[in-house]
C-alpha cells in the first residue's frame, strides 16, 4: 500500500520537499511509521511540536495510515 | 399580492469563505453577509505589522493547506451560526502580504450587536487555533528573506 504525505511550512523546510508517496505495511500507526521510515527522520525529534492530519482531519500519532490516505505534517498554525 | 424581494440575498457558505492571493476588501466582507434581517455587522481585520520580534519587515508570506482550511472554516462557521443565529464570512490572504495590508478578515452579522461581537470574536479565535494557515516567511526590510 502507499499513502501520500504532505509537508507544510517548517515541516517542508526540514524535509526538503513538500510532498511524497511512501509505501508501508497496512495498517501502520503514524508513530511507528515515523520510527521505521528513514526518510521521515527529520521529523522524529519534532514529534511533540508536530500537528498531523489524515485525510484533512486532525489526528494523533496513534492514528493508523491506510492505503490511499493523505497524511499531512504541519507546524502549529499561525494564520491571522 | 405584493412580492417582497430581499435587498441582498445571503450567499451560500462556500461563497462566504475566501482564501486568496488577491487583496481583501472590507466592502466585500460587508456585502457578503449584509441582510435586512440583521441590525448589526461586526468586521475584524487582521493586518501585517511592520515590526516582527523587534525587526522591521516589509511583508509576510502566508501558506495554507487549502482544502483542509476550507473544511475547518466551514465547521467554525456552522458552530458559530448555530450558537448565535448570525451570518459569517471568513477570508484569509495567502502568498505575499505587504506590511499594513489585510491578511485576515472576519465579518459577522447578527440581529443585535452582542451576538455579532461574540460570534466574530469566537470565529477569529477558533480560526487562529484550528485552521491550517501559516506565516511561512517574514520578509525583513533591506535584508532580504529571513
Amino acid at each position: 500500500m502507499s499513502a501520500k504525505f504532505l509537508f507544510f511550512a517548517q515541516c517542508a523546510d526540514w524535509m526538503g520537499r513538500k510532498d511524497m508517496e511512501i509505501s508501508c505495511p497496512n495498517p501502520i500507526k503514524i508513530k511507528e511509521l515515523l520510527k521505521k521510515t528513514e526518510i521521515l527522520s527529520p521529523l522524529v525529534n519534532k514529534k511533540d511540536f508536530l500537528k498531523v492530519a489524515v485525510n484533512q482531519t486532525m489526528a494523533d500519532l496513534e492514528k493508523e495510515v491506510c492505503d490511499g490516505d493523505e497524511v499531512a505534517f504541519m507546524p502549529p498554525f499561525s494564520g491571522g | 399580492m405584493e412580492m417582497k424581494l430581499p435587498l441582498c440575498p445571503l450567499s451560500a457558505v462556500d461563497e462566504r469563505i475566501n482564501l486568496t492571493e488577491q487583496a481583501l476588501s472590507l466592502d466585500s466582507a460587508f456585502s457578503l453577509i449584509r441582510s435586512p434581517d440583521y441590525g448589526a455587522v461586526v468586521l475584524f481585520a487582521g493586518t501585517v505589522r511592520s515590526l516582527e520580534d523587534g525587526k522591521p519587515i516589509h511583508g509576510i508570506i502566508y501558506e495554507a493547506y487549502t482544502e483542509m482550511a476550507v473544511k475547518e472554516i466551514k465547521k467554525i462557521i456552522a458552530a458559530a451560526e448555530a450558537r448565535w443565529q448570525v451570518k459569517l464570512s471568513v477570508q484569509h490572504r495567502l502568498g505575499y502580504v505587504p506590511t499594513g495590508e489585510i491578511s485576515f478578515l472576519v465579518s459577522a452579522a447578527g440581529k443585535h450587536r452582542p451576538e455579532a461581537f461574540e460570534a466574530c470574536r469566537f470565529t477569529v479565535d477558533e480560526a487562529k487555533e484550528k485552521v491550517p494557515i501559516w506565516k511561512a516567511q517574514y520578509l525583513q526590510e533591506k535584508q532580504g528573506v529571513e
